[in-house]
C-alpha cells in the first residue's frame, strides 16, 4: 500500500467518524460515469437553527459505488438519520443506478439520470423510488450542474404525492485541489401540499471542491436557508476514495 | 405517477436538445499516446474556440488514467487500450494532464 493510499484511507476513517452531517439536502450528482473505478464514499449533513425543531436535523451515508461501465454506475448507500432530541437511527439502504446517455463533452450538453429505491430499515417508514435529471455543462474553467428530481413513497405507510426537489452547483475548476464555487437546494415538498415559498425549503451558500490527496476527493459547502421553512443555515460534506481495478 | 412520466419526458427532450445543439462541424481528430512513462506529444496544439477529439492510447503493461482538473476529464485507460475525449471549444491557453497512476507523467495542451 502506498504512503498516499494510507494516508487516503486513515483520513477518510477519521472523518467518516467525527463529522456529523441534513435533510433536503443532499450531493449533486454529475452525470459522468467513471468506469474501471470503485469509491467508498461518506455523505453527511446537518441542519443550524434557533428553533429547536430546525436544529441539529441530520444525516449521514456511506457508500460503495462501482463504475460499470462508460454508461452506467451503480451503488449501495447505508442511510443515517438523526432528528432533534432523538439519536441516530438506520434509516434506509439505497440502491442507487446513475446513467450517462451521451459521452462526456461531445455535445452541448452532458445528461444523465439517476435511478434510486430507498429501502426504509424502519418498520413504519414506506420505501421509495426517486428519479433525478442530471444535467452538466463545462464552460471555460467553469462547471455547472442542474439535478432534478421527484421522489414517490411507494408501498404501506406510503403519501400519495411525489416529493419535488432542485439542486444547482457551479464552481470553477481553479485547481485540482482547491474549485470555489456555490449552491442551491430546494425542497418544494409534494404536488398536493403545493406549498408557497416560504413554506418550501430553500438554501443557498458557498461550496468547496476538490482533492485532499490524488485518491481522496472533497465537497464541503455552508447554506444560509432564505425561507421561512428551511432552517437558518446548513453544511454538507462529502468525501470520495476512489480504488481503481 | 404523471410526474415520474413528466421527469422522463424531461429526460429525453434534455438528450434529444443536447444531441441536436450538437453540431456543427465534426471536431478535428488528435492522438495523445502514453508510454514508458511519458505522452507523446508532450505538448499538444490544438486551435482555440473548436471542440476537438483526443483519442488517448495507452501503450504501456500498466492501467492509466487521464485526469485533468482544467478540462474537468478524468477517465481510466487499460493497458494497450484506448479512450476517446472530448474537449472544448478552449479558451487559448495552457491546460495541463497527468496520469493519475503516475503523476509524474504530465503533458499539456495548448489552445491557440
Amino acid at each position: 500500500m502506498s504512503r498516499y493510499t494510507a494516508l487516503s484511507a486513515a483520513t477518510f476513517a477519521a472523518l467518516i467518524f467525527t463529522v456529523r452531517p441534513a435533510l433536503a439536502i443532499d450531493e449533486i450528482y454529475s452525470p459522468i460515469a467513471e468506469p474501471g473505478e470503485i469509491s467508498l464514499e461518506y455523505n453527511g449533513n446537518n441542519t443550524f437553527d434557533h428553533h429547536h425543531d430546525k436544529n441539529n436535523i441530520a444525516e449521514q451515508q456511506t457508500e460503495i459505488e462501482w463504475g460499470v461501465n462508460n454508461y452506467w454506475v451503480t451503488s449501495i448507500t447505508g442511510s443515517y438519520e438523526k432528528n432533534p432530541d432523538e439519536s441516530w437511527k438506520t434509516d434506509a439502504v439505497e440502491w442507487e443506478n446513475r446513467f450517462q446517455f451521451l459521452p462526456q463533452g461531445q455535445y452541448w450538453l452532458d445528461v444523465g439520470m439517476l435511478a434510486t429505491y430507498v429501502h426504509a430499515v424502519q418498520k413504519d417508514d414506506p420505501d421509495a423510488l426517486e428519479l433525478k435529471l442530471l444535467l452538466q455543462k463545462d464552460a471555460g474553467r467553469f462547471t455547472h450542474m442542474l439535478n432534478a428530481g421527484i421522489e414517490q413513497e411507494i408501498g404501506r405507510h406510503s403519501g400519495p404525492a411525489p416529493d419535488r426537489n432542485f439542486a444547482w452547483s457551479t464552481r470553477y475548476r481553479w485547481n485540482e485541489y482547491v474549485q470555489p464555487g456555490f449552491e442551491i437546494q430546494s425542497d418544494f415538498g409534494t404536488v398536493s401540499t403545493n406549498d408557497r415559498f416560504q413554506n418550501q425549503e430553500h438554501y443557498i451558500g458557498p461550496a468547496v471542491y476538490g482533492h485532499l490527496l490524488p485518491n481522496l476527493k472533497y465537497e464541503a459547502a455552508y447554506y444560509v436557508g432564505i425561507s421561512d421553512a428551511a432552517s437558518n443555515s446548513a453544511a454538507r460534506l462529502k468525501l470520495e476514495y476512489e480504488i481503481h481495478f | 405517477m404523471k410526474k415520474l412520466t413528466a421527469l422522463f419526458a424531461a429526460i429525453l427532450l434534455a438528450t434529444f436538445a443536447a444531441a441536436q445543439a450538437a453540431d456543427a462541424p465534426a471536431p478535428s481528430d488528435y492522438t495523445i499516446t502514453l508510454k514508458d512513462h511519458a505522452w507523446s506529444p508532450a505538448e499538444l496544439v490544438v486551435p482555440a474556440g473548436q471542440k476537438v477529439k483526443v483519442t488517448v492510447k495507452n501503450l504501456g503493461d500498466k492501467p492509466a488514467e487521464f485526469e485533468s482538473a482544467a478540462l474537468n476529464r478524468e477517465k481510466v485507460v487499460t493497458p494497450h487500450g484506448e479512450i476517446t475525449v472530448f474537449v472544448g471549444p478552449l479558451d487559448a491557453g495552457h491546460y495541463s494532464y497527468v496520469n493519475d497512476f503516475d503523476r509524474a507523467t504530465t503533458g499539456t495542451i495548448i489552445a491557440k
